[in-house]
């Protein structure tokens, strides 16, 4: 359920991205610092987590899947 | 104890002889001893700058660690009794006891950082300010140079190095990364290791750690391979950036009489002059490491090759740029206010804006601070200032430059492209180089505004006689400067290193006695030879 | 076994070809002081001279230029060497009469006092350079730089001479590869031949300093020093100043040597005295105006000394002693 709402979020973002499939977001450089940081916030507000500079590394914004991994894991703490 | 004398060969070499007799586990031992006694060698008094953050550094790492556990401890006993809100109100209350810690040591440290380093500018300045002030109205009731009534604070070696590496782990810590080590004097080698002293690189717990605590077993290649890089890096700083000083500060000095293309010239051996004895030194450093069995961070990765000046700062002092992004970039940016801050503004009809707020300021922050870094003195955040608007600028303009690019019918990785973006950054990196070489910051636009005049007037013979770099050492440079050229494209393939351990064994000892017979013979050091000082006509 | 050996014939194979090339590398770089400057190879040319060496002179320029050990040889059988240097100072004096002792006990030391005013204020590097590049590595040797040294040198220069020449690259030339190991003497014993003429009408004997003329507390001291090595090694030590007109001189300085001398109980005696004796004729025997001797004068007073030790010293007279008289023709030759 999580995932769906984040796919929402990163299409107001990025719409023309399958992001079902794709898993180099960060690497392949669609999204960029802008795109990132935007993202991030509509995350926190949306699931009411907090994510901090620890969280800032590539693997955890690389796919919907693992961006949804992160959110899991934050909203547990 | 400067890298390049003997005494630092034969401090190493000793070193090393201890470190490979004694047993194992006890070798961190020898690390720490051998830095300490680099230390106390240079100055006595840096002992006690060391400790201090060594000290205050553990202790609150270990406070946060004990205040984590009996926060667990408490959790899992009243897990059934407590709400959900009620844990996260507790687990709030422990991480502001935590941040206040935290707080309370970043501030510690960097307070003596800032206090060594900016106390003498800070009063020098005052000072000038005082004396124009009191000369405005002729009372000229001080002299000018016994007006410090203080003693001036001498910077302890590598102070900067290592706070930024002691606070990295504390936050780290902080963060819950890892867990700390309890061992104060296993601490205070990660704190110290002398061979990053000096100039870097500045070395993350999680990989020095691994490295320092756990030795190699005695391996030839890494003495060999070490020491490989420690020739190298002295060819860079040797030969090239100790030959270039003369020239750089002579024109800058002497640049209402040498403008235009000897300015320009400055500021590429400025260029060159800048990487030989920054990258020389860190070879130096990862060589030494390299020969105790250590492998620290790369701190540079051929940045002149970069294509953007983002790029050229994630390649060039990469260990202070990470540095940056992890502990003040990312906090900066990555937080409920300036999210907040950029949200509303988009809101209130200027989405562009708002997208870039939450990461351009925290990259102002950033380059203020770098500016800071290099140097205590205005002009070095003026220049940080220039660098932030170029990335800016090139950030902002880089949709404009690829539809021109398309527009030209070339791709994006074709070599043209490649070859101009790659020109285009060092041409501007380089030039902005100019406050460093300026005393300034107004002989920096001055020094400018005289790189596009007069021109025509430019001859070789005046840079050989005149502005102290002659002919032969001008050709020895060029074709070093070429050597490292070639060497960064064949490294673009891998390490140059290991395409030379595959060679025959005959060929290696020609190209290690090149490089030997290069340093020892073409280096810049010593006090060079007058043939007619040796003609005898005394008694 | 077998293989161990073979290993270790490998490792000092690799060892020795290292160190020859170091050393190559090294030689190529140091001035040759073969054409020019030749008091520089004075030093290194001792060495092979040493066994047959009972008196040994130390001093400055006036020493190498004004003694000529084959006169000594020829009339007396007196077999010397002069370990002097342009503008050499006392310490520099007391590591060769020190070094020289290593090699092998003289039985006479003569010390040429000419330079004695000087003290720190006169260190030049090229001088020290010249005096130690030949010197053979030993205690002596660092002492000695250690003592010599300007602010900007550093003691690896004198260990490593490549370390101090490798900006000479610049003007190497293929003499500089020729001549890397050449070994044959270009003085004779120490004695450089100045054939110039250059003469001077006025009297040498006014010295031209002033009346106040003290000597430095570092040359003392080492004045000082190599008296007590020579008692204590039990040579005899003669103190003197070779004829020459010179502004380094005053009757001053003279008498403070005189008396140092007489508070040892030891002889010191300035040849300028006995200008007519020898025959000295300033205006031929002098490269330049009279502050050397050139050839002539030399032969003339060398063999005015000769006598002088002849009379005053217990030297042996090596001439019936065939490898003495072996040596002394393979150098003459």
């Amino acid at each position: 359920m999580n995932k769906d709402r984040i796919i929402e979020i990163l299409m107001e973002v990025h719409p023309e991205v399958d992001y079902e499939t794709e898993n180099g977001l960060i690497d392949k450089r669609i999204f960029d610092s802008f795109d990132v940081v935007t993202v991030v916030g509509e995350l926190m507000d949306e699931f009411d987590i907090e994510i901090t500079a620890e969280h800032m590394i590539p693997e955890n914004f690389n796919s919907a899947e693992a961006i949804a991994e992160l959110v899991e894991q934050l909203e547990d703490e | 104890m400067p890298f390049v004398s003997i005494e630092f060969a034969l401090f190493v070499t000793a070193a090393l002889i201890l470190y490979y007799l004694i047993p194992k586990r006890f070798r961190w031992i020898v690390l720490l001893a051998a830095s300490y006694v680099f230390y106390a060698i240079s100055d006595v008094q840096n002992l006690f700058y060391i400790v201090f953050t060594t000290l205050t550094v553990y202790a609150s790492a270990a406070f946060m660690e004990n205040r984590q556990k009996r926060s667990n401890e408490y959790l899992s006993a009243n897990r059934e009794r407590l709400s959900k809100d009620e844990k996260k109100a507790y687990k709030a209350s422990v991480k502001n006891k935590q941040k206040l810690i935290l707080w309370l040591c970043v501030i510690l440290n960097f307070g003596i950082l800032v206090l060594v380093k900016y106390f003498n500018p800070c009063l020098t300045a005052a000072q000038n300010f005082a004396i124009a002030y009191f000369n405005m109205f002729r009372l000229n009731m001080f002299h000018n140079s016994d007006f410090i009534p203080f003693k001036n604070f001498i910077m302890p070696l590598g102070i900067s190095f290592y706070t930024f590496q002691s606070i990295g782990y504390l936050i780290d810590i902080y963060y819950g990364k890892y867990e700390r080590e309890h061992n104060l004097f296993r601490f205070a080698l990660y704190v110290s290791f002398f061979p990053q002293i000096i100039q870097g690189p500045i070395s993350r717990f999680g990989d020095l750690s691994k490295e320092l605590y756990t030795p190699a077993s005695f391996d030839f290649n890494n003495i060999r391979s070490g020491f490989y890089r420690v020739m190298w890096g002295l060819f860079k700083k040797l030969i090239v950036a100790d030959r270039l000083g003369g020239y750089i500060s002579a024109t800058m000095a002497m640049k209402e009489n040498y403008k235009g293309i000897y300015i320009l010239l400055a500021l590429f051996f400025y260029s060159m002059q800048l990487y030989g004895d920054f990258s020389g030194g860190i070879d130096v450093a990862v060589g030494v490491a390299e020969m105790f069995g250590i492998r620290l961070f790369e701190n540079f990765e051929r940045p002149f090759f970069s294509k953007s000046i983002t790029e050229y700062w994630q390649r060039w002092h990469i260990t202070l740029g990470t540095w940056f992004k992890d502990y003040i970039f990312y906090p900066l940016s990555v937080n409920r206010s300036m999210i907040k801050l950029g949200k509303t503004v988009r809101e209130k009809g200027m989405p562009t804006l708002g997208k870039r707020i939450p990461i351009y300021l925290p990259m102002l922050a950033v380059w203020i601070v770098t500016g800071m870094w290099h140097g205590s003195t205005g002009k070095y955040v003026v220049w940080g200032l220039c660098n932030f608007v170029f990335i800016v600028l090139g950030t902002e303009f880089e949709p404009v430059s690829k539809k021109i690019i398309a527009s030209l019918n070339l791709s994006e990785g074709s070599f043209p492209v490649r070859a101009y973006r790659v020109v285009k950054t060092f041409l501007l990196m380089s030039f902005l180089r100019i406050f460093d070489i300026s005393h300034d910051t107004i002989a920096a636009f001055t020094g400018v505004k005289y790189a596009f005049l007069e021109w025509g007037s430019f001859s070789w013979e005046k840079v050989y006689k005149d502005l102290l770099l002659p002919k032969e050492d001008l050709i020895v440079v060029m074709i070093a400067v070429a050597v490292m050229f070639v060497f960064s494209l064949i490294q673009r393939k891998g390490s140059v290193r290991a395409r030379i351990f595959n060679l025959p064994v005959p060929v290696q000892w020609i190209i290690l006695s090149a490089l030997i017979v290069a340093v020892s013979v073409f280096g810049y050091y010593g006090m060079g030879y007058d043939a007619a000082s040796f003609i005898y006509g005394n008694i | 076994m077998k293989k161990n050996l073979k290993n270790i014939l490998i490792i000092l194979f690799k060892a020795a070809l290292i160190i020859f090339l170091a050393a190559t590398l090294n030689r190529i770089f140091m001035p040759k002081y073969i054409f020019e400057n030749q008091d520089g190879r004075i030093t290194g040319e001792y060495y092979p001279c040493a066994k047959y060496t009972d008196v040994v002179f130390a001093g400055p320029s006036t020493a190498f230029s004004g003694i000529d050990p084959a006169v000594l040889w020829d009339e007396e059988g007196i077999s010397s060497f002069v370990r002097a240097n342009a503008s050499q100072t006392m310490w520099i004096s007391y590591y060769m009469i020190e070094d020289a002792i290593k090699c092998r006990k003289p039985e006479l030391v003569c010390l040429d006092v000419t330079f004695i005013k000087y003290d720190d204020d006169f260190v030049e590097e090229p001088s020290t350079r010249k005096a130690l590049d030949g010197m053979r590595l030993s205690p002596s040797k660092i002492e000695c730089a250690r003592a010599s040294m300007g602010k900007d040198e550093k003691i690896a220069d004198y260990i490593y001479p490549l370390f101090r020449f490798h900006s000479r690259w610049q003007e190497l030339s293929w003499d500089d590869i020729r001549y890397a190991w050449y070994d044959k003497p270009v003085t004779l014993a120490g004695y450089i031949a100045d054939r110039n003429i250059d003469g001077t009408d006025e009297d040498v004997l006014v010295y031209s300093r002033g009346d106040s003329d003290p000597i430095g507390a570092r040359t003392m001291d080492y004045l000082d020093r190599i008296i007590r090595l020579c008692r204590e090694n039990d040579i005899q030590l003669m103190l003197f100043k070779t004829p020459a007109f010179s502004d380094n001189w005053s009757s001053d300085l003279d008498s403070q040597i005189a008396a140092k001398a007489s508070e040892y109980g030891l002889p010191y005696i300035n040849f300028d005295a006995y200008n007519d004796d020898i025959g000295l004729d300033y205006k031929l025997d002098t490269p330049d105006r009279g502050s050397h001797l050139n050839d002539t004068g030399a032969k003339k007073f060398s063999s005015y000394l000769g006598r002088y030790i002849r009379q005053n010293y217990a030297v042996t007279d090596r001439r019936p002693d065939k490898k003495y008289v072996k040596h002394w023709e393979k150098l003459l030759r």
